[in-house]
């Protein structure tokens, strides 16, 4: 009888022990992608990532609403952006809060822009003097 | 003044999509109410769907977010 007894807790125990084992490497892969994605997210400079926080909108998310690749395409961007605006228009059917969000990927990009040009400009005044 | 985020044009709602799809922001999304019925949040999608359709110079990213907004309030 005993001896069954510690069989039952011996198989328990490894089935817990397995678990726990594969529980933690589950968690190891999680904060590694967690990990991954911050820093892909974050490539832009700290500035970039203030205004991230600030405007509750990522460059990353702004460019997949607007469906576009390059930001400093100005011109594809205007044309993407004037035309989710006036499809998404309440008078014609379209949801305020999409529109909304168009918006707010157009400003952040625009934003974007601007820190872009800032820093270009100031290298080049630093050569001068 | 365009650059203050927020400030000026506040009819819009402010930051980006939640990292999460809520019953309040499905019903944001397609414009009906978080009760609404089962034809009334298919319509509403078909309508919105048809104005973000991909092949119609939509975005894909837009698209989603209202399909996720439809299975959500289809439950």
């Amino acid at each position: 009888m005993a001896k069954y007894i510690a069989q039952i807790i011996m198989t328990g125990a490894q089935v817990v022990g397995r678990a726990f084992a594969k529980a933690v490497q589950q968690e190891i892969r999680f904060s590694q992608q967690a990990a991954k994605a911050r820093a892909s997210s974050g490539g832009g400079s700290a500035q970039s990532q203030a205004a991230d926080a600030f405007t509750g909108m990522s460059v990353q998310e702004a460019k997949q609403i607007l469906n576009i690749e390059d930001i400093s395409d100005v011109e594809a961007m205007q044309k993407k952006y004037d035309h989710l605006f006036q499809v998404n228009d309440r008078k014609k059917g379209g949801s305020l809060y999409i529109q909304s969000k168009v918006v707010r990927a157009k400003e952040r990009l625009d934003q974007e822009l601007d820190l872009v040009n800032k820093k270009e400009e100031e290298p080049k005044t630093e050569e001068k003097s | 003044m365009d650059s203050i985020p927020g400030g000026l044009t506040s009819k819009y709602y402010k930051g980006g999509f939640d990292a999460k799809m809520s019953k309040r922001e499905a019903s944001l999304i397609l414009g009906v109410s978080p009760s609404a019925n089962k034809n009334k949040v298919k319509d509403a999608h078909k309508r919105i769907m048809l104005l973000n359709h991909p092949d119609r110079g939509g975005s894909p990213y837009l698209a989603t977010k209202i399909n996720e907004a439809k299975d959500m309030l289809d439950k």
